[in-house]
C-alpha cells in the first residue's frame, strides 16, 4: 500500500469512527426533518380549546355575523345586560370572554372584547374574519343592494389570481416548465451546503495539521513520508470524510422522510389534521409536492448534484490547501486567527455574492463571482438552477482547477518548512521566505 | 567501508548557514556520537540523513550509495521532539507508523505484540495514547522506532525526558541493537552517556565538524599528560629541581600517599613508572584522562574564544 493511501486511510478512518461523526451523520437529517414536521406536529397535537364568548350586541346586526366553530362559540346576551355586572361574573358564568358591539366594526373601539387572559390569535382571526364578511355584505347592501352578480364579482375580486408559465427551452429544443421559486430554493440549499462544507472541512484540515505539529508527531511522520504526501493525504482523507457524511445525510434523510410521510399519511393522523384546519391539508400538500417535483425535474437535479460534488471538491481543495498552509505555520488556535481572517472573509464574500446571484443570476457580478476561484464554488451553485451556459461552467471549473493546483503547490512549499518550525513569530514575510527556500 | 559518509555538506537556511562543509564517516555496527551545542547543526544533518531536507551541496553516501527514497525503510529515527496522536489507540497507531516504514499490517502486528510483551505493556494495546503516562509513551515511541529492524538508527537526544529506569532500558536496547549489527547515530549533549555507549564521535560546532575520531583517540588527543599515583615512601626528592616530574596535590592517606604528577619531559608511561620506582614504592598508577565533558567544554570554549 502506498504511503499516501496509508495517510488517507488513517485520516478517513479515525474521523469516520469517531462517535461525534456517527451522531452528527444520523441526527442531522433527522433533526432537519423534525424541524420541517414540527409545525404539522404542533397543529396535530395542539387540541384547540373552544372559547365561549358572551356577546352583547347593541347594533342588532353584527352579533349575528359571528358563527360558531371549533375555535369559538358565541352566546348572544340580551342587549340590556348590565355590563358592569357581566364584567364581574362572566368567568363564573362559564365564559372565556365577553364582547360588546356598539357599532359597525370598521370604526375603532366600536367593538370591544374583554377577557382575563390574553386571547389566542386563532380567536382574534376568527372574529375579525366574521366581521369582515359582515362588513362586506353591509357595504354591498349600501351600494345598491345584494345581487348574485355582485356576489360573484366579489368572489372573483377576492380570489384574483394571475399565472404566467415560464418555459425553458433546452439546448435540445425541449420545453421545460421552470419556476424561479423552486430554482431559488435549490440554489439556496446548494450554496449554503457548499459554503458550510468548505468552511467546515477547511478548518478540519487546519486543526489536523496543527494537531500533528503541536503533538510533535510530525517529525516522526515526515521521516517516513514526504511532506507533500502527508498534506495531501490529510486533504483527501477529510474530503472523503465529508463526502461520506453527505452520502449518509442523503440516505438517512431519504429513509426518514419516507418513514415520516407514511406515518403522516395514516388515516387518523390526516383526519386530525383536517380537523385542525378547515382545508384538506393533505390534498394541498400533495398538490404542492407534485408541483415542486415537476419543477425540480425541469432544473436537471442530476446535473446540479454532479456539479455540486465537483465544485465542492475543487473549492475544498483550494481552501483546504490554504488552511493546511496556515495550520503548518502556527502552533496554536489563537495564532491561527490572524491568518484565518482573510480566508474566512473570502468565503463570506462568496456567500454574499451568491445571495445576490440568486436574485439576478445573469448579472455581471454574478458572472464574475462565478469565475473568481475563491467565490465561484458558492456563487456558481446559486446560479446553476437558472440554466447557466455550458461554456461558463466549463471556464469556471477550469479556472478553479488551475487555481487549486497552484494553491496546493504554494501551500506545500510553505507547509514543508512550516511544520518543522517552532517558536517563531510568523509573519507574511516569513511565509514568503519559506516559500522561496529550497528543499 | 564506512556505512555513512558525508562529504562537504553545506546547508543554508535563508541567511544562516546551518552546515558548512561537514565531513564525517561512520563505520558499520558502531555507536556514533554526534555532539555539539544547541544550534550547531546536528539536527540539520540528521534531517538530511532522513531526507527531510536536502543539502545545498555535498553528498551523503549510505552503505556506499547516494541517499535514495527507499533508504527511509532502513532508518529508524527517534527525533528529539517526539509525540504521538493523542486520540488514537496505541496499537492502531503503532501499526500505522510501522506501515509507513514499509512493514505489512500483518508483520507489524506480530512484531509489535512481541515488543509489547517484552516491555510488559500488552494491556495498553487498546488504550488511547492520552491515557498513557509519559514513560509509557516513550516506550511505545522507542518500539516504533526500532520495529522495522533498520540498519541505521538515529536517536536525537534519546535520553532527554526519559526517567532513569527507562533511560537504562533504552541504553541496554541500544547496545543490543548494536550487537545485532545495527549502526547507531546518536545526537546528544549529554556527555556521560556518550562515554558509556559511543565508540566514535564527531563534535560539531558552529556548522563545522571540529573534532572526529574514536572516543579513545579523542581522549588521547586531549589528555594533558598527567598521572595520578598512590605510593609509600619519602617523596621529598620530587620537590627538588633535579626531579624529572612535578608533583602536586600530595595527600597523606591512611595507608598510602596520593598525588598528581606531570613529567617535565616526554616520558612514556612505562619510563615514568620505572623512574618513580627508583624513588618510592608505587601502589597505584593511572593516567588521568579527560572526560568527554571536559573535552567538549575545551573545544567549544576555545572556538568561542577564536571568534
Amino acid at each position: 500500500m502506498s504511503k499516501l493511501s496509508l495517510i488517507i486511510q488513517r485520516e478517513y478512518l479515525t474521523r469516520v469512527k469517531k462517535k461525534s461523526f456517527i451522531i452528527i451523520s444520523l441526527l442531522a437529517p433527522i433533526g432537519m426533518l423534525l424541524m420541517m414536521f414540527i409545525p404539522a406536529l404542533i397543529e396535530m397535537l395542539g387540541t384547540s380549546t373552544v372559547n365561549v364568548i358572551a356577546v352583547v350586541d347593541h347594533t342588532d346586526e353584527y352579533g349575528a355575523a359571528l358563527t360558531d366553530d371549533d375555535v369559538a362559540k358565541f352566546v348572544a346576551m340580551p342587549s340590556d345586560t348590565d355590563e358592569n355586572q357581566l364584567r364581574d361574573t362572566f368567568e363564573d358564568d362559564g365564559y372565556d370572554a365577553y364582547m360588546v358591539i356598539n357599532g359597525a366594526p370598521d370604526v375603532k373601539d366600536n367593538v370591544k372584547m374583554y377577557a382575563k387572559s390574553t386571547l389566542t390569535m386563532d380567536l382574534q382571526y376568527k372574529v375579525l374574519g366574521d366581521f369582515k364578511e359582515a362588513l362586506r355584505k353591509r357595504y354591498i347592501q349600501d351600494f345598491g343592494g345584494h345581487s348574485e352578480a355582485v356576489d360573484s364579482l366579489f368572489q372573483k375580486v377576492n380570489s384574483v389570481k394571475a399565472e404566467v408559465t415560464t418555459i425553458n427551452i433546452t439546448d435540445q429544443g425541449e420545453e421545460n416548465e421552470s419556476s424561479a421559486a423552486v430554482g431559488m430554493i435549490v440554489a439556496f440549499v446548494a450554496m449554503f451546503l457548499i459554503y458550510m462544507f468548505v468552511l467546515l472541512s477547511g478548518s478540519m484540515v487546519m486543526n489536523g495539521v496543527m494537531e500533528e505539529k503541536s503533538n510533535r508527531i510530525v517529525e516522526v511522520l515526515i521521516s517516513s513520508v514526504k511532506p507533500f504526501d502527508l498534506m495531501m493525504g490529510k486533504v483527501i482523507g477529510i474530503a472523503l470524510t465529508m463526502l461520506t457524511q453527505f452520502a449518509i445525510w442523503i440516505i438517512v434523510g431519504g429513509i426518514v422522510s419516507v418513514v415520516a410521510s407514511s406515518m403522516f399519511a395514516t388515516p387518523d393522523m390526516s383526519s386530525a389534521m383536517n380537523v385542525a384546519s378547515d382545508v384538506n391539508v393533505q390534498e394541498v400538500q400533495q398538490g404542492v409536492i407534485e408541483e415542486v417535483m415537476g419543477m425540480l425535474s425541469s432544473i436537471n437535479i442530476i446535473q446540479i448534484v454532479i456539479l455540486f460534488v465537483v465544485y465542492f471538491l475543487c473549492g475544498y481543495m483550494l481552501y483546504a490547501s490554504l488552511f493546511a498552509c496556515i495550520g503548518s505555520a502556527v502552533e496554536n488556535q489563537s495564532d491561527a486567527q490572524q491568518f484565518m481572517m482573510p480566508v474566512t472573509i473570502a468565503i463570506v464574500v462568496a456567500l454574499y455574492l451568491a445571495l445576490y446571484a440568486v436574485k439576478d443570476p445573469n448579472s455581471s457580478i454574478a458572472f464574475w463571482g462565478s469565475m473568481v476561484p475563491f467565490t465561484s464554488p458558492v456563487v456558481m451553485m446559486a446560479r446553476l438552477p437558472f440554466s447557466v451556459p455550458a461554456w461558463e461552467i466549463a471556464l469556471s471549473i477550469a479556472i478553479l482547477v488551475a487555481s487549486f493546483v497552484g494553491s496546493i503547490w504554494v501551500a506545500a512549499r510553505i507547509y514543508r518548512v512550516g511544520i518543522l518550525m517552532y517558536g517563531k513569530k510568523v509573519t507574511l514575510k516569513e511565509l514568503v521566505k519559506w516559500f522561496k527556500q529550497a528543499d | 567501508m564506512a556505512f555513512i559518509e558525508a562529504h562537504d555538506i553545506v546547508k543554508d537556511y535563508s541567511g544562516h548557514r546551518a552546515l558548512d562543509g561537514l565531513n564525517l564517516s561512520v563505520e558499520e555496527g558502531r555507536v556514533y556520537g554526534l555532539l555539539g551545542p544547541n544550534g550547531a547543526g546536528k539536527t540539520t544533518f540528521i534531517r538530511i540523513l532522513n531526507q527531510i531536507t536536502k543539502p545545498d551541496s555535498g553528498e551523503v553516501l549510505l552503505d556506499g550509495h547516494k541517499l535514495c527514497p527507499s533508504d527511509i525503510e532502513n532508518i529508524g529515527y527517534l527525533p528529539e521532539e517526539r509525540g504521538l496522536y493523542k486520540k488514537m489507540k496505541v496499537g492502531e497507531q503503532a501499526v500505522f507508523l510501522a506501515q509507513l516504514k514499509g512493514l505489512s499490517k500483518h508483520d507489524a502486528t506480530l512484531r509489535l505484540k512481541a515488543w509489547f510483551e517484552k516491555f510488559g505493556i500488552e494491556q495498553w494495546w487498546n488504550k488511547k495514547v492520552e491515557e498513557l503516562s509519559k514513560g509509557m509513551q516513550q516506550k511505545v515511541q522507542f518500539i516504533v522506532t526500532v520495529l522495522h529492524e533498520p540498519k541505521l538508527l538515529i536517536f536525537d537526544e534519546p535520553f532527554s525526558g526519559f526517567d532513569p529506569v527507562n533511560a537504562n532500558l533504552l541504553k541496554n536496547e541500544i547496545m543490543e541493537l548494536k550487537q545485532k549489527g545495527a549502526t547507531v547515530l546518536f545526537s546528544t549533549h549529554n556527555m556521560s552517556s556518550v562515554e558509556e555507549v559511543c565508540d566514535s564521535i564527531t563534535l560539531i560546532n558552529k556548522s563545522k565538524a571540529v573534532l572526529s575520531g574514536s572516543v579513545w583517540d579523542v581522549k588521547q588527543k586531549y589528555k594533558d599528560n598527567t598521572f595520578s599515583i598512590k605510593f609509600n615512601g619519602d617523596a621529598s626528592f620530587f620537590s627538588s629541581a633535579d626531579s624529572r616530574v612535578v608533583m602536586s596535590e600530595i595527600q597523606k592517606q591512611r595507608d598510602y600517599t596520593s598525588a598528581i604528577i606531570t613529567p617535565r619531559e616526554a616520558l612514556s608511561a612505562n619510563e615514568l613508572i620505572r623512574y618513580m620506582l627508583e624513588h618510592v614504592e608505587l601502589v597505584g598508577f593511572e593516567e588521568k584522562m579527560p572526560s568527554m565533558n571536559d573535552i567538549f567544554l575545551k573545544v567549544v570554549g576555545s572556538n568561542e574564544v577564536e571568534k
